[in-house]
């Protein structure tokens, strides 16, 4: 940001310090220093949190008001939303505080930008020509603010879970997961195309999502994943589904996502579905071996 | 009364189109045959409004014996050749009975009254399109219908294959012209050693143009219509067509249908307008745009109302549903409609609306016809069929309406039949781009579908850090996918913006305070990069102050000196050149190329102290 001057003394940046960022997501994992959200879905809030080291004396000299009472804020913005917001102002009572914002869920995508300031809360009994005198007046903000990029353009399997007494397991309680693809124009990005749908009271599917980094969860990790590459191949050979191999579709499309697995099994089309309908066993050994991934267990 | 003038038209040496071959084009239709007729009839008379709205009258009633006088002396004693069955009903004593179709606010069939004389700029075609040509025109606009071979079903709808015509229309002097004239398509037949073609028209015959014959116009053509009781619907200074089918029947009715009569041809359509053209009733004003008025034996019948059937009703709410997403995308739905955008791949061209409203019945009423079906329409607003979609497994039933783009109008036009009764998809080939049909009918059941499985909204949103973790491990199996994760960033975002500029300057951080009074006087960090290859000598940086608005936002142009004003460029708190403007070898203490970054390098400047101040910086070469 540019600088501004409002006026009124202010606070230099070098009696201000405010680098150190903490990123809790609700429900999730906190992140030290982020550039970038590993595992955040649009649907969960977050607390930011920056810690702040102040030269409080200086500070309140630079305003030429040693009195006044400063206080301490954090403002988020997100350009991709449009929104944007503060948190309480905290009175700076010590030289090293720590302030933070909570951000809604649904509020912020793309990336956000966090912007600590320093208010005046309350003018002071000496002060001289030129000190705020303003409740709230802007005494110092970060001149860049800290960012951090909540999306980008990381592949990622379009999940949901869905309960057992509802579709899509309605009647087959048992099942882990759902696979849905749609074939039906493919220019339609995947995200929109597929879907896996996760029994969220099945077992396995819990420990799946509860504590992915257990041996037994890595171990269903990887036969999902095959159960994926599965059916997107199983798709890709659908006659009506009128994959071209020889077309390029568009980057993020179903239609790119199921010419790669047919390249990667490299044959064919037709060969393919002939192993398909004359050799379905081979067909999957063929998929596990040219597009699964050894299981490795700690 | 006036006898008219009969031609019928003969076999030319090369052929060309018959009765027969035009009433075989229509073919036996899916839907009952009086809901073809008042589709075709509906449709063009819509096509010929001439302001919002149009009043349509449909009657069914008797000739009395004045009326059968009057059409015995029109068509006279001799039948053309294969229409004995006409003057053999006209001559019965029994009174003939007619359907009366007839529209007002409408343009009436206007424009040149031959086929061989071109229209005036401006003129229609109306007409000659009704009364002589067969087949689509391809220069007309693509209407509701467009009196191609449709219209033939109104022949087909009269026993004796005939259909008198009354029409007031506007000439180019203003003045309100009647036109009357009698028209058959039947079938082929040969007399006396000639062919005909079966189509037959009464009017006046042209003596220099013996293949010729145009309507009675003027006063006398509304004497004639007024003998057959069909001037009633106009009055003398309307605008507007009324059709006499002569002897009404269902060409297509089975024996028993016969046999029972076609007493109830009125209910039928009664029945047809409320099917095909409730969104007419469905305003969101609530006032009609088609003024429906049904009489038998000249007593009025209830007209049709969308509270009459509670199927209609839920398509009706979703139709005003799916106009209000279509004039503002931001319409919200009210409980229980899912609005939506066709097609769903967002960087395909619109081809119109979908609204999927869902109810659920505790005990279905009314008959399954209409159960889980998506009204089809285009611009003209008649239901061209009901697409059926995926039952909702929560057992619901769901009434739809897809309205399509205005601007892809012309592309589903297409792909309607003679009768207007469906959409038929494109032949494959082309891309989806070209094939909107196709893809929209294809949109329409996924999307039913897609809803039907799992509503989004009634997914669960716990386990969201799990799900999102799972979602970016298993994004590796996505390879080349482009997706949100944040660990990526985009080519374009994170791209360079190439090699550095020769010399930049900007004002980031604090400012330093320098001293109070009636302006205050405050100093600008100001950075200054440039590379080790710059000629410092050249390049001068100009500063101008702005006034910050409250929102942030900078203001436009540079402020009165009253309010800022810049007192020069500081090097390490020394005034080193004053005025707003700077060689930038100057600040650099003479040299030609020196690192300028963290040189202490600062602007002074006096403000009102009542406003926000910034500083733009601007470099140039120096001349």
């Amino acid at each position: 940001m540019n600088a501004v001057s409002r006026g009124y003394r202010t606070i230099p940046d070098r009696f201000v310090k405010a680098d150190h960022l903490t990123v809790e997501v609700a429900g999730g994992p906190s992140y030290d220093d982020p550039q970038y959200l590993e595992d955040w879905t649009y649907y969960q809030g977050l607390r930011m949190s920056v810690a702040l080291s102040i030269d409080v004396t200086e500070a309140r000299r630079a305003t030429g008001d040693p009195t006044g009472e400063l206080g301490v804020s954090l403002a988020w913005a997100c350009k991709w939303t449009g929104l944007r917001g503060t948190s309480m102002a905290t009175p700076i009572t010590d030289q090293n505080l720590t302030v933070s914002v909570e951000i809604p869920a649904g509020a912020v995508r793309g990336q956000v930008q966090i912007s600590p300031r320093i208010v005046l809360l309350r003018p002071g009994s000496s002060r001289e020509q030129g000190s705020p005198d303003v409740r709230g007046a802007l005494l110092w903000q970060r001149s860049e603010p800290i960012v951090v990029r909540l999306e980008g353009v990381g592949a990622r399997m379009p999940i949901m879970t869905a309960p057992a007494r509802g579709e899509p397991f309605l009647g087959m309680q048992g099942a882990k997961w759902k696979i849905e693809i749609d074939r039906s124009d493919l220019e339609m990005p995947v995200e929109a195309a597929v879907r896996l749908i996760l029994n969220e009271d099945n077992p396995e599917a819990k420990l799946l999502l509860e504590e992915p980094n257990r041996e037994a969860a890595r171990a269903v990790e990887h036969f999902l994943a095959l159960d994926v590459h599965r059916e997107l191949v199983r798709a890709a050979l659908h006659e009506d589904t009128g994959i071209d191999p020889s077309r390029r579709y568009p980057d993020d499309s179903i239609g790119a996502l199921l010419r790669l697995e047919l390249s990667l099994l490299g044959e064919p089309i037709e060969t393919l579905r002939i192993l398909r309908d004359d050799n379905p066993a081979q067909l999957d050994t063929e998929i596990q071996g040219r597009l699964g991934e050894a299981l490795e267990l700690p | 009364m006036r006898r008219l003038e009969h031609y019928s038209e003969t076999v030319r040496p090369v052929g060309g189109l018959h009765g027969d071959g035009a009433r075989r084009a229509i073919g036996k239709p899916d839907l009952p045959f009086w809901h073809v007729v008042l589709r075709e009839a509906l449709q063009n008379s819509w096509d010929a409004r001439v302001a919002g709205s149009i009043d349509f009258t449909l009657e069914l009633r008797h000739l009395d014996a004045g009326q059968q006088s009057a059409l015995r002396e029109m068509i006279g004693p001799t039948p053309p050749p294969g229409l004995s069955e006409l003057v053999k009903a006209a001559l019965d004593p029994a009174p003939l009975e007619v359907l009366v179709i007839a529209d007002r606010a409408t343009r009436g069939l206007g424009g040149p009254t031959r086929s061989d004389v071109l229209p005036g700029p401006h003129e229609s075609t109306d007409f000659t399109s009704f009364a002589f040509d067969l087949g689509r025109d391809p220069s007309r606009a693509v209407g509701g219908g467009t009196y191609g071979f449709g219209k033939v079903v109104l022949y087909l709808a009269s026993k004796v294959s005939t259909v008198a015509m009354y029409t007031q229309v506007k000439t180019s002097s203003g003045q309100i012209e009647p036109r009357f004239m009698i028209l058959s398509v039947a079938e082929r037949a040969a007399d006396s050693g000639k062919k005909y073609t079966g189509r037959h028209w009464w009017g006046m015959l042209n003596p220099e143009l013996p293949d010729s014959v145009v309507p009675i116009v003027g006063p006398e053509a509304r004497e004639l219509a007024h003998s057959l009781g069909m001037h009633t619907h106009l009055d003398p200074t309307d605008t507007g067509t009324t059709l006499a089918v002569l002897a009404p029947h269902n060409p297509f009715a089975t024996d028993d249908e016969e046999e029972a009569g076609e007493s109830d041809v009125l209910s039928q359509l009664r029945v047809a307008i409320l099917k095909w053209a409730w969104p007419h009733l469905a305003t969101a004003s609530g006032e009609p745009t088609i003024h429906f008025r049904l009489l038998r034996e000249g007593h009025d019948v209830d007209p049709p109302r969308i509270s009459d059937d509670p199927d209609i009703s839920r398509f009706a709410q979703a139709y005003r549903e799916a106009e209000a997403y279509m004039a503002d995308p931001h319409h919200a739905p009210s409980l229980g409609t899912d609005l939506h955008s066709l097609p769903k791949n967002v960087r395909l061209r619109r081809t119109g609306v979908l609204a999927l409203r869902r109810t659920v019945e505790a005990t279905p009423t009314g008959d399954q016809e209409y159960r889980d079906k998506v009204a089809l329409m285009r611009r003209p607003r008649f239901v061209v069929a009901y697409y059926p979609i995926p039952a909702d497994p929560s057992g619901a039933s769901t009434a739809g309406v897809f309205i399509a783009a205005d601007d892809r109008d012309a592309e589903f036009a297409r792909q309607e039949p003679v009768t207007h009764e469906a959409w038929t998809p494109e032949q494959p080939g082309g891309g989806a781009e070209k094939r909107p049909v196709w893809r929209t009918l294809r949109d329409i059941t996924n999307v039913a579908k897609r809803d039907a499985k799992v509503e989004a909204d009634a997914l669960s949103t716990t386990n969201l850090s799990g799900v999102a973790h799972l979602s970016r491990r298993l994004g590796g199996l996505l390879a080349g996918i482009l997706g949100p994760g944040g660990e990526v960033q985009s080519a374009s975002r994170a791209r360079s913006s190439g090699e550095p500029a020769e010399i930049s300057a900007f004002s980031l951080g604090s400012v330093e305070w320098v001293a109070a009074g009636d302006l205050v006087t405050v100093d600008f960090p100001v950075t200054v990069r440039s590379r080790p290859t710059t000629d410092l000598t050249t390049w001068i940086l100009t500063v101008e102050p702005r006034i910050v608005l409250e929102g942030g936002q900078v203001e436009e142009g540079v402020p009165d000196p009253a309010l800022a004003t810049v007192e020069g460029w500081l090097v390490d708190h020394e005034l080193r050149v004053p005025g707003p403007e700077a060689p930038v070898h100057t600040l650099a203490g003479g040299s030609r190329s020196a690192d300028l970054a963290g040189k202490g390098i600062a602007v002074r400047v006096r403000h009102d102290p009542h406003v926000a101040v910034t500083l733009t910086i601007k470099k140039r070469k120096a001349s």
